[in-house]
């Protein structure tokens, strides 16, 4: 039986002006004035127990809405959603124990106090026995590192340290779904590599389901393998991450530092383009298959090279080429 | 010195734009008038066996309302200056400024009182129509009121100065200038006036600064205060100012000095 | 793991007769990780301490100096003021340590921990007012002295029926200011910034619940009973306590409808946060 069924939810927002001020507020609560926003325009998918997804689109294209609706925060316009068979918005409470939730921008950690007890806390939310407490997180101290930081308090720990609290505390009651709102957002390399690296485990080793929303191809590329694309709220794509790019990202870019500006006239390279970006840059645009060997030395030879670097394609870039045609049809294909 | 009146005129400004602040805290105002209004008026009619101490309701009653007023006025609060300050370790940007601190937070000051001024005038002109405010017996008196009135409002700035700087060297004793201010709530006489205090006290409570923030500009204000006393109570107020320009003075170097050794 | 994790999740949610239990329970968890927090900055404790010490000295010595040359304000002597001042202070204590956190919604919503809050099997109103940050544990205690010493210095004593009626009348103040505020926080759901509706909240208890009610015009007393509750918060219960009778509205015998005058607000301030949420499940912001 499916995990999460998802079956053309629509959310649409009455978008009022900004109020401020009681007597202002009171108002507002009498008078209107108001557009609709479509968020999410009949979406429907389908995950499995312990696939890893990621939900990827631009900002505005409706991620959010549908993790809200998902976790049961938000109330959808239509549609039905099921989560192990429960509708999370009416049974938010029990759907809330089956569930973990990292929100990327927001923690969930109390922020004077010390690391461990915001844990403790959580502990009797969910009311987890003792001897089951200790055991769970002893495992996750060991696997993310956390005794180095376990006492200190939230506030003053890195972005990634917290992150990586957070990933704890939403796990500490063995849910079986977790979601993930934009989880690598402001984090260095390192920190990026090191959350990714334990999202990773807790899908594969311990069989989470991971629905995971970011607007980073790359990030998405190194934990799932299926993904989907939702952009104006609704999805363009849901699939194969590898047949994705092949099909819409099936080009790198090899970005070329020249020594001297560039010559007026370039001669074409077979099955490449070129593209002169700057007077001494150049942009070569080549098929994902294909190796670079060939158009280095070709490069190379024709010109005095003073630095190379390969580029992979950019969800804006996909975008960009997706919209080439009306949404519709790149929905359809 | 102009330096100091920009400060100043940026301190009216700020207040002004917390409009909500403003309103509630009219609001408030008002409503502690009324309050108050209705107990000394009871107070007075349940108690008329007994002797009003020689200050008649209507006396009484103009006392509590420009008091009120003056409380309004008066409140100096330089913590948000100093002690957040101190407490975000920002505080040696306002060091690096060729400017005197103290003298900013002064001016500071007198422009958010300057501005509570500019709200309570109206208010008093409105209190004297509708409660039956007596004015003061002669232009002297007036003008001694203002003066008097002006070293009260440095004394307490003075006063929640030295309880802020605390913060350089703890910042643990966040309160202490509320504490004060709660003190001259009751022992400066802007409540109950000093001499319905019992005789074994008001020796010693007239002695404090305290009395000298309030007490004595009100007591001038409603024609308590006269001749020999009423310099008796200014030069007492001009003491204390001088005590406590002093001891700010010293501890302003001390905490300054604190400030270069510790890093800010 | 999965299928068994399911099956212990649906029977953990249990009924109501959980509910019971787990919530006292984690109030008394919230109370120990504050004083714990607390604990982490003694000085700070000991300084509010003698905060709250000078600021209570503060207001019963204005009162004190009022009643030196009066001795009787509406009916009421020092004495008996001291004790309304006391009683007050037991239900505002309670209330500290319990509901206060209400105004913190504006906060929580704004910072977005609201939507966090709804994503545990634990009622979002519960996790607003068990924030452990920003608590001081300190108000009942010094309430709790303040009232000893009040009731020792009554020149009548008090029956033990009074004490037995005690933490309902105490619980009973609470439950009214409690449920003003969560009424008038409800409306944040609607527009965000409440934080004037608090103050004005504030002011109008502060400055009209110093003084016995006898003393202010019937229209006052009437609003003050019957649309902001907040005479029953201390006085309508002093009365009965103190068998006075100062104020023809209101009969001492009021006294006993404490509990319940308390649970009716707080019904009405709980029910408009359940629309208000309703209102927020559904627009998300």
């Amino acid at each position: 039986m499916s995990l999460i069924v998802v079956r053309d939810l629509r959310k649409t927002y009455r978008v009022r002006q900004a109020t401020e001020g009681f007597l202002q507020g009171l108002a507002s609560v009498i008078g209107s004035g108001t557009t609709e926003v479509r968020a999410v325009d009949g979406v429907s998918f389908v995950i499995e127990p312990g696939e890893c997804v990621g939900y990827l689109g631009p900002n505005g294209a409706g991620k959010s809405t549908t993790i809200k609706v998902l976790t049961g925060i938000l109330v959808p316009s239509g549609g039905s959603v099921t989560v192990a068979g429960l509708t999370p918005w009416r049974q938010r409470m029990q759907n809330a124990r089956q569930i973990g939730v990292v929100f990327g921008q927001r923690t969930q950690l109390y922020w004077d106090l010390p690391l461990m007890h915001s844990f403790e806390m959580l502990q009797h939310i969910y009311g987890i026995p003792k001897a089951r407490y200790e055991s769970t997180l002893g495992e996750f101290r060991g696997l993310f590192g956390l005794d180095e930081f376990i006492r200190t308090p939230v506030r003053q720990l890195s972005l990634g340290q917290r992150m990586r609290g957070d990933l704890v505390a939403a796990m500490l009651h063995e849910p079986t779904i977790l979601y993930l709102d934009e989880p690598t957002i402001g984090l260095d390399l390192v920190a990026k590599d090191q959350i990714l690296e334990n999202i990773a485990t807790l899908n594969r080793v311990k069989g989470i389901t991971v629905l995971l929303t970011t607007h980073n191809l790359a990030e998405v590329e190194r934990l799932c393998r299926r993904i989907i694309l939702i952009h104006q709220g609704r999805i363009l794509h849901d699939g194969d991450l590898e047949a994705f790019k092949q099909k819409h990202a099936p080009f790198r870019t090899l970005v070329v530092h020249l020594a001297h500006p560039a010559p007026p006239v370039i001669r074409p390279l077979p099955g490449a383009d070129i593209a002169v970006v700057a007077r001494d840059r150049l942009e070569v645009r080549f098929p994902r298959g294909v190796s670079p060997q060939n158009l280095i030395r070709e490069i190379a030879g024709t010109f005095e090279v003073r630095d190379l670097a390969i580029e992979e394609a950019s969800l804006e870039g996909v975008l960009r080429e997706l919209y080439r045609e009306p949404p519709a049809e790149a929905a359809s294909r | 010195m102009l330096r100091y009146g920009a400060f100043a005129q940026a301190a009216l400004r700020r207040e002004g734009v917390y409009r909500v602040n403003v309103v509630v805290g009219l609001l408030g105002l008002v409503l502690g008038l009324y309050v108050l209004h209705l107990v000394w008026t009871e107070l007075y009619r349940a108690n008329a066996a007994v002797a009003p101490a020689g200050i008649t309701l209507p006396a009484m009653l103009t006392y509590m309302v420009i008091g009120q007023l003056a409380l309004l006025v008066v409140q100096v609060d330089s913590t948000p200056l100093i002690r957040e300050k101190v407490r975000e370790g920002i505080i040696a940007y306002d060091l690096l400024r060729p400017v005197r601190f103290p003298l900013y937070l002064l001016a500071d000051n007198l422009g958010s009182a300057a501005f509570r001024l500019l709200i309570a005038l109206p208010a008093a002109v409105l209190a004297a129509l509708l409660l039956d405010v007596q004015l003061p017996p002669d232009a002297l008196h007036v003008l001694a009121f203002g003066a008097s009135l002006g070293f009260g409002l440095v004394i307490a700035f003075l006063l929640d100065f030295l309880a802020n700087l605390t913060a350089f060297w703890t910042l643990e004793t966040f309160g202490l200038q509320y504490m004060l201010r709660f003190a001259g709530f009751v022992l400066s006489g802007v409540f109950v006036p000093l001499w319905f205090f019992p005789d074994v006290w008001r020796p010693l409570v007239t002695a404090l600064p305290f009395a000298s923030i309030y007490g004595t500009p009100l007591s001038i204000f409603v024609g308590r205060l006269d001749g020999g006393e009423l310099w008796s109570a200014m030069l007492l107020q001009v003491t204390w100012t001088l005590l406590l320009a002093g001891a700010a003075g010293w501890a302003w170097s001390a905490a300054e000095r604190r400030v270069v050794v510790q890093g800010g | 793991m999965g299928v068994e994790c399911r099956g212990a999740a649906r029977r953990r949610s249990g009924g109501l007769g959980v509910t019971l239990f787990r919530y006292p329970w984690l109030f008394m968890h919230y109370w120990r990780l504050s004083a714990l927090v607390m604990a982490q900055y003694p000085l700070n404790t000991v300084i509010w301490l003698v905060f709250a010490t000078i600021y209570h000295l503060s207001s019963i010595g204005i009162l004190w100096a009022m009643l030196q040359r009066f001795p009787v304000l509406g009916g009421w002597t020092f004495p008996e003021m001291f004790f309304l001042y006391a009683l007050w202070n037991m239900a505002h204590g309670l209330y500290a340590i319990t509901l206060a956190k209400v105004y913190w919604l504006s906060r929580h919503v704004r910072e977005g921990r609201f939507d966090i809050f709804q994503i545990r099997p634990v009622g979002a109103l519960f996790q607003v007012i068990t924030t452990p940050e920003g608590i001081s544990l300190q108000d009942p205690l010094i309430a709790i002295v303040l009232f000893v010493v009040a009731v020792g210095q009554l020149h009548v004593a008090l029956t033990p029926t009074d004490f037995a009626l005690l933490p309902a009348i105490v619980v009973g103040g609470a439950l009214v200011k409690g449920g003003l505020l969560l009424a008038v926080y409800a409306l944040s759901f609607w527009a965000v910034r409440m934080d004037a509706g608090r103050q004005l909240l504030e002011t109008l208890e502060v400055q009209f619940v110093r003084f016995p009610l006898s003393i202010y015009p019937q229209a006052v007393q009437w609003f003050f009973s019957f649309v902001l509750p907040f005479a029953f918060v201390s006085f309508v219960p002093a009365q009965l306590i103190l068998r006075k009778d100062t104020v023809a509205l209101l009969s001492p015998q009021l006294g006993y409808l404490t509990p319940a005058v308390g649970l009716a607000v707080f019904a009405a301030g709980y029910l408009l946060w359940r629309i208000g949420l309703r209102r927020y499940e559904s627009t998300g912001s």
